[in-house]
């Protein structure tokens, strides 16, 4: 092999060495390529589709996969579960930072159960609510009567819903 | 993950893809040949459960695998003049990289395995998917349309359910015959699309300054996660890109095949992003300026550019004026997304120089989201200008491609503020790149460099430029001789 060959590998080697030493890059490669939080050994751990959601989408995969249960065993069965999500302000508000609660079609998506918003048309009929249960869960509230799905919107009025 | 299926989409989309190239009769490497026929062919099956939502036909494993079958069969019938002259990809093609493309084609190949790997492992997670293209996929699986029991309930923070079918349609047909999560689809564009650009830019540069360039180009962060990240911009920006490539072909060979495969790769550019169109129409003015300047006439070329914005506008038209309006049951009405004060053109101006300053040129106090990519060209540009100042043919389309492309998204947020600059045009100026890219191969400078290593590398002594010389004297013609006197001879 010609020494000329091996003096541009030589150049190419070092320019992709020099590439990955800027300080740029190495926080690029650091942060995103070789993140220490999902190393491909981990991944590799976990290859089922469930396991795989719950590795992508974490508290957001638990807290629907709750729902999910909370609404399959319960007493209080309804023909037509409509949850009332908290406003992220108000989780906010109080303190939580575990949970963000996603939009209705993203709730929709993982668990097939109508949400709604505080400012949604439907909000009438929601008849169970997701609420802060201290600063680091939730729970399944069962809205039986008007009242209690009033006192809640009574309680989000001064923060408005969004992403 | 089902392998077989991913083997039968992988060929039926070949056998598909091939069938429009063979159909445009669009001449090119066999290599080229190879990845387009998939690209086009993953263009193509994104029509497929679209149409069937269309004709109201229930969408499952039968109606959708019917739906492939039929069409590849159909894509089959003009390749079968051409079995015998078919060639997949000869060893030639596939050329073995010299030893200094070695350290390049390693970070480019674990890369690409990285993004392969993430677009299989990941469910899809943007926001913009969640709440529109990939839950009506998931539940037009489950309940048979992609019209179904989304649009049941309550939609008012989100409008993603108005994109084209382009995502949902390969989000169905690759849940059913590849994985839960589909994806794949992406990584099959991504792929080929790295191998056309890499064996573009080797046809002219040498290996390793293309290595240092391309390695610039995994190097944004914003760009690169794309390529695994389902989202519409990443295919966009291939189409896009492709249609430029051949567009550019078709000005330089002046033959009817390259013209149509760059309406096609234009006609899915605007599937997917149907905004596309006005990009695709401020092309028209560089096409007249070939026309006219190879003295084709008039009306053969006013042809030919009402071809090439009405055929994306025939899919312009069907998404938003047929889909949206009469199968989405929320009504929706894209003047009511228009600048309601248009003789304000501020909005136009702030759009341009945030671009420049928030996004290309980002200071390090902001995120660098295309790294120092943008940076890179712009040196490369002032050396091409200040020193070379001769830019061929493609050269010349590309500028207007990336002009079209930076005007374009900025008249696009003017037009549409809800296109916002930190998202919309932030991936909107994916579609950038890769025409900066094939410029390279373009640029006198890496040109003139390429020469010297080449000829470095071989042992051949570097010629300088030609500098035209003085003509050489005329030599002194002996002057004729007096004819002798025939006594002399004599003599």
């Amino acid at each position: 092999m010609s020494y000329k060959k091996l003096i541009l590998f030589a150049v190419a080697a070092l320019g992709v060495m020099m590439f990955f030493k800027t300080d740029y890059y190495t926080l690029w490669i650091d942060k995103y390529i070789m993140n220490p939080s999902t190393t491909l050994s981990d991944q590799m751990e976990r290859t089922s589709a469930e396991q795989r959601k719950e590795y992508r989408y974490g508290n957001l995969y638990v807290m629907c996969q709750y729902m999910k249960k909370t609404l399959d065993t319960t007493s209080f069965k309804t023909k037509e579960p409509i949850v009332l999500l908290p406003p992220n302000d108000y989780l906010t508000a109080q303190g939580i930072t575990l949970f963000h609660m996603p939009e209705p079609a993203e709730f929709y998506y993982h668990t097939g159960i109508k949400t709604v918003w505080t400012t949604s048309p439907d909000v009438q009929q929601a008849n169970w609510a997701l609420i802060p249960s201290g600063k680091t869960s939730i729970a399944m509230m069962p809205l039986k009567t008007a009242e209690d799905r009033n006192r809640l919107l009574d309680m989000y009025k001064n923060y408005k819903p969004g992403l | 993950m089902n392998l077989i299926g991913l083997l039968f989409l992988l060929i039926t989309q070949f056998i598909t893809g091939r069938g429009v190239i063979e159909l445009c009769k669009v001449k090119m490497r066999p290599l080229l040949m190879f990845c387009y026929s998939f690209i086009a062919g993953v263009a193509i099956f994104s029509f497929l459960p679209f149409i069937l939502e269309l004709f109201h036909v229930t969408i499952n494993m039968s109606s959708v695998s019917i739906a492939i079958g039929v069409t590849t069969i159909a894509f089959m019938v003009p390749l079968l003049g051409q079995i015998r002259n078919f060639k997949l990809p000869s060893a030639k093609d596939f050329k073995l990289p010299g030893i200094y493309e070695i350290p390049f084609l390693t970070i480019f190949v674990l890369l690409i395995l990285l993004s392969v790997w993430r677009a299989w492992f990941y469910p899809p997670n943007a926001r913009d998917m969640l709440s529109g293209p990939e839950v009506m996929a998931d539940l037009a699986l489950r309940e048979g349309h992609i019209i179904n029991s989304l649009f049941k309930i309550d939609l008012q923070s989100t409008n993603n359910y108005l994109k084209p079918p382009f995502i949902t349609s390969l989000q169905i047909i690759y849940k059913l015959y590849v994985q839960p999560f589909g994806q794949t689809w992406l990584s099959i564009l991504f792929v080929n699309f790295i191998v056309i650009v890499y064996t573009l830019l080797k046809e002219r540069i040498h290996p390793v300054l293309l290595g240092f360039a391309m390695l610039y180009f995994f190097g944004m962060p914003e760009v690169f996660g794309y390529s695994y990240l389902m989202l519409f911009d990443y295919s966009n920006m291939i189409f896009f890109f492709s249609g430029y490539y051949f567009l550019n072909q078709y000005f330089e060979h002046k033959d009817n095949g390259n013209f149509a495969f760059s309406v096609f790769l234009f006609t899915i550019a605007t599937y997917i992003r149907t905004e596309t169109l006005i990009l695709v129409g401020m092309n028209l003015p560089i096409i007249f300026y070939y026309h006219y300047k190879d003295k084709l006439p008039m009306a053969k070329s006013a042809i030919r550019m009402a071809i090439f914005v009405a055929i994306p506008f025939v899919i312009y038209f069907l998404c938003m004026n047929v889909y949206i309006k009469h199968f989405i049951p929320i009504k929706y009405d894209v003047s009511a997304d228009m600048n309601k004060n248009l003789g304000d053109i501020s909005p136009l101006f702030d759009r341009l120089s945030g671009m420049f300053s928030k996004l290309l040129f980002a200071s390090e106090t902001n995120y660098p989201y295309y790294g120092y990519f943008p940076h890179l060209f712009v040196l490369l540009l002032l050396v091409d200008i200040v020193f070379f100042r001769k830019f061929n043919k493609e050269g010349i389309t590309l500028f207007y491609g990336i002009a079209v492309t930076y005007i374009g998204l900025a008249f696009i947020g003017y037009l549409l503020p809800l296109a916002d600059l930190m998202h919309t045009t932030k991936r909107g100026l994916f579609k950038l790149f890769p025409l900066v890219l094939l410029y390279y191969r373009d640029s006198p400078a890496l040109q003139r460099l390429t020469a010297i290593i080449k000829n470095w590398e071989d042992g051949i002594s570097t010629p300088r430029p030609q500098q035209p010389r003085p003509a050489p004297a005329p030599k002194p013609q002996p002057a004729p001789r007096p004819a002798q006197p025939a006594q002399q001879k004599k003599k």
